[in-house]
């Protein structure tokens, strides 16, 4: 079972804004936003959150699961 | 930033020069004793000026590296490399003075000065690297320049974590080396244990430093916002990692030394040990940091 997440399209659909002013937007460093995207990260609640007002999206179409049944959540 | 960095190349091309210029002088002066001459005072107002001229050179750089840290939100290894060997060539030259004044009171009693002219000579050498890793970093700071023109300004900074913990590995690596090359030297007990002590302090120091501007940094903020999250995680990690490798660590230098396999010096011991811990915790959050 594994996160994953849309917040690399969301981030270029958002004006092909950068990882470091999404970073500034929420709050947190430039390699968080990074290892979130790539999935080394699994972000808070609260960050997560916070990413989903900022994209003013729901949490889950930014962000779902991934098994092996299938994907649970948002995947676009 | 272009003008400190400029300021900067000009202070390590003065520091190389003034560094250059004081070992020759002071191989002169050496050769002069050795055949029971006079020194000539003009020479040793010379050394004593370059000597205040290059402290004054370290207080002003290690001042304008600081500032890097405010304005760049890059990391730079050699930035981090630039203000440990600031602060341990600064140490130094607190070293070199006393060794000279050494010197000086040996000269008089025609006395064996090749102690302190070695450690004299092995200070000149660490401070003319210092001023060439200042000056490597000089250079090669105005690409990052250029790049960092184009990127945004990072609001939560990364480069202070950053560099926090590869002053951290550098001071670590440097204090382990320094240590062991202690131990190439027949020095009596009782000098060995106060130096070492003495050595693990200052080398030290510029961890403490760089924690301490860190601290400051942080004044305005809640404890809780000190971390970013995964810098958070990040350091949990490492501590979990000093823990499992120190108490595994312990318990095989306690197995060892019960079965008396080994013997253990309690005046290395401890200054190792504090090293190992510091290399152990800042590298694997550095590691983990970076992994992503």
């Amino acid at each position: 079972m594994k996160l994953e997440n849309n917040l690399r399209k969301c981030r270029f659909e958002h004006d092909e804004m950068t990882q470091q002013e999404l970073a500034n937007a929420v709050g947190v460093t430039r390699l968080t936003i990074h290892s979130v995207e790539t999935g080394k990260f699994v972000p808070s609640t609260l960050l997560a959150l916070k990413i989903a007002r900022f994209f003013r999206k729901r949490v889950e179409e930014i962000f779902y699961i991934n098994d092996e049944e299938g994907v649970t959540g948002g995947k676009e | 930033m272009k003008k400190s960095i400029r300021f900067l190349l000009i202070l390590s091309i003065l520091l190389l020069c003034l560094t250059a210029g004081n070992t020759a002088m002071l191989m002169h002066m050496k050769a002069v004793l050795q055949m029971n001459l006079t020194i000539g005072d003009w020479k040793s107002y010379m050394v004593a000026a370059f000597i205040i001229m290059m402290a004054f050179i370290h207080l002003v750089s290690v001042i304008v590296i600081g500032s890097h840290l405010r304005k760049d939100s890059q990391e730079n290894i050699l930035r981090s490399a630039s203000i440990v060997f600031c602060v341990f060539s600064f140490f130094l030259l607190l070293v070199d003075v006393v060794m000279l004044q050494e010197i000086g009171k040996e000269a008089l009693i025609v006395g064996d000065t090749m102690g302190e002219w070695n450690i004299v000579f092995f200070n000149h050498a660490v401070h003319i690297l210092f001023s060439l890793i200042l000056l490597i970093y000089c250079l090669t700071v105005k690409k990052s320049l250029l790049e960092s023109e184009t990127s945004q300004h990072a609001l939560k900074d990364e480069a202070v974590f950053l560099t926090v913990n590869q002053v951290g590995v550098i001071t670590a690596v440097v204090g382990l080396g320094f240590i062991f090359f202690l131990l190439s030297f027949q020095i009596p007990d009782g000098y060995a244990v106060g130096l070492r002590f003495l050595a693990a302090l200052i080398l030290l120091l510029p961890y403490f430093l760089a924690v301490l501007y860190w601290i400051c940094t942080k004044q305005k903020e809640k404890p809780v916002e000190w971390y970013d999250e995964k810098q958070f995680q990040d350091i949990s990690h490492a501590a979990l990692m000093i823990l499992l490798v120190s108490v595994v660590g312990m318990g095989i230098l306690y197995g060892c030394y019960s079965k008396g396999l080994i013997t253990l010096d309690l005046s290395l011991f401890f200054p190792v040990y504090l090293f190992l811990v510091l290399l152990s915790f800042s590298g694997t959050t550095l590691y983990l940091n970076k992994k992503a």
